[in-house]
């Protein structure tokens, strides 16, 4: 085989496993068939796999799938970064971009060190897992990727969609086809979402970041790539240089994406190396070649380590030893936003913090399009897990599907049975704003909305009918506040955390609310909730 | 206070003035009402489980289908798809009654029989979960989504609650409806039939719609009046209505009510609830403005059974 070909194998490579991630992404949406594996991309992840055991102190068998890319490195070494990741492939099509933009030679030096932070971060991330905190999906390109396409990319690209057709009714030749995609995509309002912005803001500065270094974010950022480092180090697939052949050019040193290269391009560094081949086509003398069993040690001084200096480790582990008690003690675990209702599944809120990676499936695949990533609702370290906004799209009562795709069953797969009783939040009613009750005109679309039988809102009242919430029946799914037909915020919102509020002649849990209740620790929001029971 | 004859006599006779202007005011606005009040009303009830039978004669009786549904028209077949729960449960019109409708339509000679609804929960489910856009699908009929981006405003000036609607397109583009809603409780309406089968059929938000919502039905109604109504009574849901949620809610009946007047089809399905027309406030309002019949002495009833 040319040594060209061996460039085009590995672009082959990586453009069918973008489009297998995108599609799988894209197709998680109702109705799931059985046998997919819709959640299988962040389950392919070593970090997630050892962060999400060690912060829920459970094994987790699903990822499975993340020994496999563990024997690949051990066998080859980073292929899996350069020939399968679909970050890797992302950046590298940045890179791409930008070369072509800048018109810059592209000849950076190397400054081994600054490899450095990735492992400060893997050690920072291990250690908060070890105190049940899960920091991984943060920066782990397996989460990163199917939640900036469900929370960003495909939300965006569905308001254009229908935007689009919506304008293109006007043209009689395209109504048809107009017709036919909204019927197949659109169906539903799509141009409300939220939660998006930190995700595609991280996905812009990930791609921007070429600008410095090409593959900027796999040399310095992914604690993945820094844990595949450690795992390939010693793998016996790599680059060799016969020495005879080389005329120390430097021409492959500076095609390497990953600064890889050292010396005139006689040494490599193989924690470095993704195998994508550059190297090989870049050497005009045949010089370059890849094969089990390296060249020798002797030939490879600066073969650097993935390591780093003893003293920057002492740093990381200490700082996070230190960080991680500080953070649980004060972080939103402890005080969590009112409004934060999870969706079903999620149980106890430590537990799923801890297991969820927060790769989006659940976020993509909601019906209503009701689930959007949090921001700080959850505390800082629950940033872009699954909240559900009732406003924007309720819980559908008999629905199942993001307890279907979670990979780490940080939301538990439910039935329709179970479904039906999980209690994801309580509707709180607001006579201040409420129509019957505060304008004494007829509504009771609440009632109408609300899925349980019986009712956890009935009317009652002798001339005009007025809503009451009956605490031990509502679930919490929001259809009520989704369908309040008040302006701006709705008459009847959703709590998530029940425990908080407090019912005029009762507690929430307790046989009636009359829906005159308030809020504890919250005193700013008691005006919301007037009126006595 | 005491007032002189002449007082007395001046205004009398501009208050009788007054009442007499007004009435005939009134009565010149229902002079232009888009549809002719209908006199008496012929109300056929079905029972029995053979739906396809029973439907063509009872079409029959009110003259055969193709007395409606002209050759090459389009025809709108509207159910309660509302709800995401299986049929059974009484949420949402028996498919088979829908596809024995969308049948006779393509057998009277129909160009195109549609099928859709503008349902309260995610549409994809209930479309599926009711099990009407199979049942539909393999009967010959044409199911889509009702598509918000395509509506048109329907200006209703004789409404007395609203003035105009936001309606789907596509129904102001079909030339026959066959409303064929299911007979249940509901929260707000009491029950909901004919009428309020029609909001189906809009596009804007719906819950303004709840306030004087009996005095908006009838506008509706007025506006964008069914050709035929089937009320599906083989099951209907006596509580926690309109979405119910538990089969002991459900009573089997295995009847329909077919006519042509919207209000007297309302009217006559009271009764299945041990009701009295008037005691809901939809047929009172019709009944009030002279819309259709809503005297059970002034229907012509008849029974089929198969």
């Amino acid at each position: 085989m040319p040594p060209g070909a061996w460039k085009w194998l590995r672009r082959l490579s990586q453009v069918v496993f973008f489009a297998v991630a995108c599609v799988l992404v894209a197709v998680t949406t109702y109705p799931l068939r059985p046998g997919v594996p819709y959640d299988v991309i962040a389950r392919f992840s070593p970090l997630l796999a050892v962060s999400a055991t060690a912060a829920s102190r459970a094994f987790i068998a699903a990822f499975w799938p993340a020994l496999i890319v563990v024997a690949l490195t051990l066998l080859v070494g980073r292929a899996f970064c350069g020939w399968v990741c679909p970050v890797g492939t992302l950046v590298d099509a940045g890179d791409f971009v930008i070369a072509k933009a800048t018109r810059r030679r592209r000849r950076e030096s190397e400054t081994p060190r600054h490899r450095r932070w990735r492992i400060l971060l893997l050690v920072g991330v291990l250690v908060f897992a070890a105190f049940g905190i899960q920091l991984a999906g943060w920066f782990d390109p397996l989460s990163l990727f199917p939640r900036t396409l469900a929370a960003s990319i495909i939300p965006y690209v569905a308001m254009a969609l229908d935007k689009v057709t919506a304008a293109a009714y006007r043209v009689p030749a395209w109504e048809g086809t107009a017709a036919a995609l909204r019927q197949r995509f659109v169906a539903e309002n799509v141009a409300l979402f939220g939660g998006h912005i930190l995700v595609t803001a991280t996905l812009a500065v990930l791609i921007l970041l070429g600008l410095a270094r090409r593959r900027f974010y796999c040399r310095y950022v992914c604690p993945t790539g820094a844990l595949l480092a450690v795992v390939g180090w010693g793998s016996p697939f790599g680059r060799r240089v016969v020495g005879v052949e080389c005329a120390e050019c430097k021409r492959c040193r500076d095609a390497c994406r990953m600064g890889a290269i050292g010396g005139c391009g006689e040494t490599t560094a193989q924690a470095e190396c993704t195998l994508c081949m550059d190297c090989l086509s870049a050497c005009r003398r045949g010089a370059v070649s890849f094969g089990f069993g390296r060249t020798r040690p002797a030939d490879n001084p600066t073969t650097w380590a993935p390591a780093i200096s003893r003293r920057d480790f002492f740093i990381a582990a200490g700082a996070s030893l230190a960080a991680a008690p500080a953070v649980l003690a004060t972080d939103g675990r402890v005080q969590r936003d009112l409004f934060l209702v999870r969706p079903p599944g999620a149980g106890e809120e430590t537990d799923f913090l801890a297991r969820c990676v927060r790769c989006g499936e659940c976020i993509k695949v909601c019906l209503t399009q009701g689930l959007v990533p949090t921001h700080f609702e959850a505390g800082l370290t629950g940033l872009w897990t699954p909240r559900l906004l009732p406003r924007k799209g309720y819980c559908e009562y008999r629905c199942t599907l993001c307890t279907q795709v979670c990979p780490t069953d940080a939301l538990r797969p439910l039935t329709e049975a179970q479904k039906k009783k999980e209690v994801i939040g309580l509707a709180l009613l607001d006579r201040t704003r409420c129509l019957p009750w505060a304008k004494n005109e007829d509504c009771n679309v609440c009632e109408e909305m609300c899925p349980t039988a019986p009712k956890a809102i009935e009317s009652r009242g002798r001339g005009r009918l007025k809503p009451h919430v009956i605490a031990d029946r509502c679930v919490g799914c929001g259809i009520c506040e989704y369908a309040c037909p008040v302006e701006g915020p709705a008459a009847i919102v959703v709590v998530g955390d029940r425990d908080r509020v407090y019912v005029a002649g009762g507690r929430a849990g307790g046989r009636r609310y009359r829906g005159g209740a308030g809020v504890n620790k919250e005193p700013n929001r008691l005006e919301l909730f007037g009126g006595k029971a | 206070m005491r007032i002189s004859r002449r007082e007395f006599f001046r205004d009398a006779g501009l208050a009788a003035g007054i009442a007499l202007v007004g009435r005939s005011v009134l009565a010149a606005d229902e002079a232009v009402w888009p549809y002719a009040p209908y006199k008496t009303a012929d109300v056929i009830i079905c029972e029995g489980t053979n739906y396809k039978t029973l439907l063509s004669r009872a079409f029959d009786k009110l003259g055969g289908l193709k007395k409606f549904v002209k050759s090459g028209d389009t025809v709108l077949v509207k159910p309660n798809i509302a709800w995401d729960r299986p049929p059974e449960y009484g949420a949402t019109t028996n498919p088979f009654v829908v596809a024995a409708v969308v049948e006779l339509c393509l057998g009277a000679g129909a160009g195109e029989v549609k099928v859709y609804d503008n349902p309260c929960d995610n549409c994809r489910r209930t479309y599926d979960s009711s099990g009407i856009a199979d049942a539909a699908r393999d009967a010959g009929a044409k199911v889509s989504y009702v598509d918000t981006a395509l509506g048109k405003t329907v200006q209703i000036p004789n409404g007395v609650s609203v003035k105009k609607a936001e309606v789907y397109a596509d129904v102001l583009a079909t030339d026959v409806i066959i409303n064929v809603p299911i007979a249940k409780d509901h929260s707000l309406s009491r029950l909901t039939l004919g009428m309020k089968n029609l909001l189906g059929i809009l596009v804007e938000n719906r819950g303004r719609w709840h306030q004087r919502i009996d005095q908006k039905l009838v506008d509706l109604a007025q506006a964008v009046t069914p050709t035929l109504t089937v009320i599906d009574a083989t099951r209907i849901m006596t509580a926690n209505g309109p979405s119910g949620g538990d089969l002991s809610y459900v009573k089997r009946l295995d009847k329909l009510i077919v006519a042509q007047d919207v209000t007297a089809a309302e009217a006559y399905a009271t009764t299945l609830f041990g009701l009295a027309p008037t005691d809901l406030g939809v047929v009172k309002e019709a009944r009030r403005r002279g819309f259709g019949t809503a005297d059970l002495e002034r229907m012509n009833v008849s029974k089929l059974t198969a």
